[in-house]
Parts: C-alpha cells; structure tokens; sequence
C-alpha cells in the first residue's frame, strides 16, 4: 500500500513517471499535482488510458508552486498519509525576480517544494519510513559539455553565496552577451540550494529517507 | 514545468532539467530557454545527444523508479543521485547520461554538511519573509 504524490504530474516526466509508477504492483495511488484542474483530469484520462487504471487510481491536487498561499491551501487536499513525494516541477526561470524576492527559478524549483514538504510535516501528512524525492540535476556541478551556456563553479560555493544564489539572478560579462547562461546560472543555484536544504533535511529527519535524484539515460 | 500530455518515442531528456520534447523538437523546459538553447534543441537536437547529455524520456524517467519511488531503497538518506564522471578516463562530468552514483563525496559544497545546514537555515528565511508579503 504505497501512496504517491508527484509534483509537475502533467509535466513530460511528471507524466512519464505516472505511467511507470501505476506498473508496479506495490503502488496503490498516485496524486499528481498541478495548477489547473483541466490539466489534471486530462492527464489523469491519459494515463488511465495508456495504463488501463481506473481514473480512481490517480487524484490529484491543485498547487502553484509560485503562490504561497496556494500551497498553504493546497496541504488539506493531499491523503491523510503520503508515502512518496516527488518533487518533480522545475525548469527554467526568466531571470527575474518573484515578489518574495527570490528569483522566480529559485521559487518554482526550490522555495516552493520547501514550503510543501514543511507544511505537509506539519500536518503530519509523512509518516516515518517515507521517502522524499527531490529531483535535482547535474547542472548543481560542472559540466564541460556545456561550458559557456553553463557557469562552472569548479567546486566552490561558499556560504557567502547562499544568499546571493537566493535572491540574484545570475549575470556576468558573459551573461550579458549570451542570456541563456544568465538562465542557466539561475537554474544552477536553484538546484544547488534545493539539494543542499533535502540533504539536511535528511539529518534534521533521519525516520525519513531523502534523495536528490537527476533524471536520466 | 511542461505541458505536453502525449508520448512520443523519441521524447528526449536533458539532465540539465526536465527538458521534454515532441519528435525531440523541445518542449517545456528548452522552449523556455533562451537563445541559443531553444533554437538549437528545436532544430538540432541531435546535437545534445552527440555531446553526451541527451537521454530518452522512458530510460531517463526510471532513475526514478527501482529503489527511489519503488522497490527498497537503493540510496542512503542525502544522497544525490546523478550521471557518474565520464571524462578523461572518468576524471570529469562531461555530460549527463549513463550509469549514475551519489556525487554528493565528490563535489566539495554538495557534501560539506555545514554549508548545508546554513542553506537551510537561509531557505527557511526566506520562506518567512515570502509568507509576510
């Protein structure tokens, strides 16, 4: 009996790891979440239709990762007991800043998972022995095949940092000249900070097993 | 952050995000990039999947799958579960494909545990003046 809650669950892998999810045996439920109900049903009709699982199987939950209060809000709508939750949602921001200050890539990425998992913990909705899934991506260190498009740390990132990866879009001479990298470097900080907090939160938790984990081949 | 509900085959992902992609034209996370990074995946994809960093959307989706959403865990706790150096003999992350290991004892700021019990203390602060606007 393994009920699982999916953040981006209409996204291309959110959608993806719907489909997989519902072939094994030991799930019993998959929640995906979204920010509008159209979307969710007509995911859920998709993957009904590709799995041959009843629509009951999967529910869902209306959530903006963007919006405070949506996902205050939101926390009554999740079951009462969620034994794996997937923070699937994140991409690329448009270098600019949300009202909270933050950039908006660090909000939908970081922040706002943040803020699901604390409020769900405080509504005891993760019992002990559940694992939280933060996915995460391997521009969080270098990668020399996207030097240039991607900035390079080269192992340093100091505490110092923390606050200006927060709340500062990334912007150096090269930056300027090629915004992508702008983008990227938002996208990497994001990343960074999000892998960092789930990783403490696995030393804050230890009756809960976190994991970063970056999709691939 | 995507929208697309249909599959296709040849849907692609690249570690840098959730990058999907109809016919590997780009969807969600590369139509939202900025030059050249959208153009590029729309009309050259293949050349993502030439340097290594471009993966099928059904392999790249298992990561998730046996011993993380399924199974027993394969991960201890804080782990961060990636594409394994591939570079110089192994020496170096060139892209994001293939095998994956925890890198989190490999780059030094992912595994100093004081810089991430400051990130949190920080996210948390944040968090509350996000809640006071």
């Amino acid at each position: 009996m393994v009920v699982v809650a999916i953040t981006g669950g209409n996204g291309d892998v959110g959608v993806e790891a719907c489909k997989q999810l519902a072939e094994k045996s030991e799930i019993t439920k998959i929640i995906i979440t979204c920010r509008s109900e159209e979307k969710a049903t007509s995911t859920i009709k998709l993957v009904s239709s590709i799995t041959g699982k009843a629509t009951s199987f999967f529910g869902y939950v209306l959530l903006d990762l963007t919006d405070y209060s949506s996902i205050v809000n939101s926390i009554q709508d999740f079951p009462d007991s969620i034994d794996r939750l997937c923070l699937n949602v994140g991409g690329l921001g448009k270098c600019k800043l949300h009202a909270c200050g933050a950039t908006d890539c660090m909000v939908f990425n970081t922040l706002g998972h943040a803020l699901l998992f604390d409020k769900l913990m405080d509504a005891n909705k993760i019992p002990s022995g559940s694992r939280i899934i933060f996915v995460g991506s391997e521009v969080s260190h270098d990668i020399y095949s996207f030097s240039g498009l991607l900035p390079h740390y080269y192992g340093k990132f100091r505490e110092r940092d923390i606050e200006w990866a927060i709340g500062t879009t990334y912007n150096d001479v090269l930056a300027k000249l090629l915004p992508v990298r702008g983008q990227l470097g938002d996208y990497k900080n994001a990343k960074i900070i999000g892998q960092l907090f789930f990783a403490q939160m696995a030393k804050d938790y230890p009756d809960i097993h976190f994991m970063t984990i970056s999709p691939g081949k | 952050m995507t929208q697309s509900h249909n599959f296709y085959s040849s849907h692609f992902i690249i570690p840098t995000g959730a990058i999907g992609g109809k016919d590997g034209k780009g969807t969600g996370f590369t139509s939202e990039g900025f030059f050249p990074l959208n153009l590029a995946m729309k009309h050259a994809p293949f050349l993502f999947s030439c340097m290594g960093v471009t993966h099928d959307i059904e392999t790249g989706t298992l990561r998730l799958m046996d011993g993380v959403l399924a199974g027993e865990s394969k991960w201890k706790s804080g782990a961060m579960v990636m594409s394994k150096r591939d570079f110089l003999f192994g020496r170096a992350f060139w892209g994001g494909k293939g095998d994956v290991e925890d890198v989190r004892p490999i780059i030094p700021y992912l595994r100093d545990e004081d810089l991430a019990k400051k990130t949190s203390m920080a996210v948390r602060g944040w968090l509350s003046k996000w809640e006071s606007i």
